[in-house]
């Protein structure tokens, strides 16, 4: 947003609204601060040190990152304000990444004497993959626009059909606690095992959902209904697919973090009580991260699953379009096919003036280009 | 120890006062920019067909007698070669004395999906250089093709030969069979009829997000927490709005077009293997026997050299020069290293090979490999 439009929207609020914007200023200025402090007060008391100067610096990115969002009032307009926007989803990522390591390096420095215990690593490790799927859903994201989009015609459809499909789940619930089991060690950062629950999600959809949804239906409304039904299984085999390639990603995070574990001890002697200080450990944790996700994305099982998501996603995308066209039929609005029709008539025609217009210059010798010399 | 937090609560307290001021100051600087130019080194538009604009940029003083023209790629925009004043490659060939010409492809809506690479080589490329030739009474006139517009030049001058006095690729792919690139593997990847089939033309931003994920950590994290430390110098942001708009300046690509790109080329490679039709014509690059300039980033991630330099075994010509510059994809038109060399490098080259009458006892060139001056 403008300077401006900051100053329009400011303009068109009342003096409440304006007083309630800083109050709300003050607040998030006096929380972060406070909270920032209390980490300095808790040092002061037990004269212990753990990276104090990150808390405050947590804190004061996130109060800045309140206040900014608030004077942006969540429009970005203009090439300034995306970028600033994009700055502060970067930084904010940034301090939950941090926020992450700093406890794991806490953690590393109270072993006695400093060294790592593989044994107490591992129990560290597992209890900071809970925490750590957070910090990569905060990079990775866990819907983009095109998915959320897909998402939200899906859910519909769902609910329009809801009330005839809930009987046929039955077998899919029944896998349900199985899978439930199955899943922590899913997204445990074994391949193999994450292969195992998708195919049994996957097997418990065709026994159920998937069989009603491919069955001939008939009657009047037959050609909807298929229509429908084909959305639905297309959706349901994105979605399979889909939550196996993140999957891999959040594998791949994983192990990227062992990495990182393992480099724990070079920083131990670091000054950590500036965000400068902390940089040289960010640096590596990316570039770790970097040169883990290449390898992932190298390799055979991610390029099969590539195929996979790209196909399913866009075979569900076509079934979806062709249930809208069919939707429309009845109404005077043109479908994608029509429109199609139209955009070929025009190119054809183009292609046929701009020979035509060739063929008369030839003809009449106007823009005669020069002949090529005789080399 | 007390003494010691009290030191190092003071310079803490510093750090973020300093902080504080320079985001500040970074964000009024952002947020006084409601767009940014580029491209700014003067030019006129002498030629336009459909969506597709020729521009003609003038030096001060026309030092080589055939101009270029400037063939960039469908993909992002050919600004990246004019971004600002001090990082122009344009601007620098002007200087050197070198007229130019530039494609602009524009912007593909829907009503475009049905274009072919066909439409694109025989029609709006080939009236592009029509009409340079016909303007500058030149029968042949250079051409430089960026990135896939390289492709585009080298498959062009195979089908044209007698139009091209001289060809220059620049990070040009030519050899798509490699495992450098993750653009090449994920290629494999796509099915890109049913691709073309559902999307009409490729989206841009999808595209955007593919090339993204080739660096995510760095692209879409570290850039922009590098930002911040230098986020109050006005110049420093100016230059990264500038780029930062290229970045995401993505038109859209003609589906019909993508669709043989890819699957005849990225996929089926069949431009080397010597299978490549262009409507009924088979390209064969070994009709390429003008004189040829291979210029390619060693750190290139989008097109690696093992996808550029394979086109010295298949081209015809005895003059091929081959310039590598410790670069990567973009680097090559915006880092200060070829800032100051590129230029006066493809001049030099150029001039020496754009005499309009040959010399008849002049040997030809043979074949060199050299590394760019530092």
């Amino acid at each position: 947003m403008s300077q401006e439009k900051v100053k329009d929207s400011q303009a068109e609020k009342t003096p409440s609204d304006l007083f309630r914007w800083q109050s709300e200023l003050f607040k998030n200025w006096q929380e972060a601060w406070q909270k920032g402090l209390e980490s300095w007060q808790k040092l002061w008391e037990q004269g212990e040190a753990k990276f104090p100067g990150f808390d405050l610096f947590t804190s004061w990115m996130d109060f800045l990152k309140k206040q900014f969002d608030q004077l942006l009032g969540g429009e970005t307009e203009g090439l300034g304000a995306e970028v600033f926007s994009r700055v502060l989803n970067a930084g904010a990522i940034y301090t939950q990444i941090m926020e992450f390591w700093k406890n794991a390096l806490a953690s590393v420095i109270t072993f006695p004497e400093g060294k790592l215990d593989p044994e107490k690593l591992k129990e560290l490790s597992e209890k900071w993959m809970e925490q750590y799927q957070s910090v990569m859903e905060s990079l990775w994201g866990k819907e983009d626009e095109t998915r959320s989009e897909i998402i939200q015609s899906a859910v519909k459809m769902l609910r329009a059909q809801s009330d005839f499909i809930w009987g046929f789940l039955t077998p899919l619930m029944k896998d349900f606690q199985e899978l439930g089991e199955r899943f922590p060690q899913a997204i445990s950062g074994e391949s193999k095992r994450a292969l195992e629950f998708y195919a049994l999600l996957r097997k418990s959809y065709e026994d159920s959902l998937g069989k009603i949804l491919r069955m001939p239906t008939m009657g009047y409304f037959r050609e909807l209904q298929e229509r429908i039904n084909r959305s639905l299984d297309s959706y349901v085999e994105f979605l399979t697919v889909l939550n196996h390639y993140y999957s891999l990603f959040y594998q791949t995070g994983l192990r990227a973090m062992e990495r990182v574990l393992n480099r724990l001890e070079e920083f131990k002697d670091e000054d950590w009580s500036t965000p400068q200080g902390v940089r040289k450990f960010y640096r590596l944790w990316w570039t770790i991260n970097e040169d883990t996700y290449y390898e992932l994305f190298l390799s055979e099982e991610f390029i099969n699953l590539l195929r996979e998501v790209l196909s399913r996603g866009l075979l569900f995308r076509k079934w979806l379009e062709e249930l809208y066209d069919k939707m429309i039929e009845p109404t005077p609005l043109p479908s994608k096919k029509d429109m199609d029709e139209i955009y070929q008539a025009i190119y054809e025609l183009k292609k046929e003036v701009r020979w035509q217009r060739k063929a008369l210059e030839q003809l009449t010798g106007k823009n005669q280009i020069p002949e090529p010399e005789n080399e | 120890m007390s003494e010691n937090y009290e030191k190092n609560l003071a310079s803490f307290f510093k750090e973020m006062a300093l902080f504080q001021e320079k985001l500040l100051k970074g964000l009024q600087n952002l947020m006084e920019v409601k767009d940014i130019e580029v491209a700014s080194t003067p030019k006129e538009l002498v030629y336009k067909e459909d969506k597709v604009q020729l521009f003609h940029y003038k030096p001060e003083q026309v030092k080589c007698p055939i101009p270029l023209l400037v063939v960039y790629a469908l993909v992002n925009r050919q600004y990246m070669m004019d971004l600002q004043e001090d990082r122009s490659l344009f601007r620098n060939l002007l200087g050197e004395g070198i007229e130019l010409y530039v494609i602009d492809w524009g912007y593909p809506t829907k009503v475009d999906k049905y274009l072919t690479m066909e439409d694109y080589l025989y029609g709006y490329l080939n009236n592009c250089v029509d009409y340079v030739r016909r303007s500058t009474k030149n029968p042949k006139i250079n051409l430089l093709g960026v990135c896939q517009g390289g492709t585009f030049s080298a498959i062009y001058a195979s089908l044209f030969p007698e139009k091209i006095k001289n060809l220059i690729l620049m990070v040009a792919p030519i050899d798509f069979h490699t495992r450098d690139g993750l653009l090449n593997v994920w290629a494999q990847a796509m099915d890109v009829d049913l691709m073309v089939e559902v999307f009409g033309n490729i989206p841009g931003d999808f595209m955007n997000l593919g090339f993204l994920w080739l660096k995510p950590f760095q692209l879409i994290l570290d850039k922009y927490v590098g930002l911040l430390d230098n986020i109050d110098d006005e110049n420093v942001v100016r230059n990264f709005l500038r780029m930062e708009k290229w970045i995401f300046d993505s038109p859209d690509q003609a589906g019909e077009c993508f669709r043989k790109f890819v699957k005849e080329l990225y996929k089926e490679n069949k431009l080397v293997k010597g299978e490549f039709y262009l409507g009924k014509r088979k390209v064969d690059l070994k009709n390429i026997t003008m004189p040829v300039l291979n210029i390619f980033g060693e750190q290139d991630h989008l097109v690696p050299p093992s996808c550029s330099r394979p086109l010295k075994k298949y081209v015809g010509t005895k003059d091929y020069t081959e310039l590598a510059y410790p670069v990567g994809h973009i680097g090559m038109y915006v880092s200060s290293k070829t800032q100051r060399s590129l230029a006066p490098t493809v001049a030099k080259w150029l001039m020496e090979r754009s005499q309009k009458k040959k010399r008849k006892t002049q040997k030809e060139k043979s074949s060199k490999s050299k590394k760019a001056p530092a």
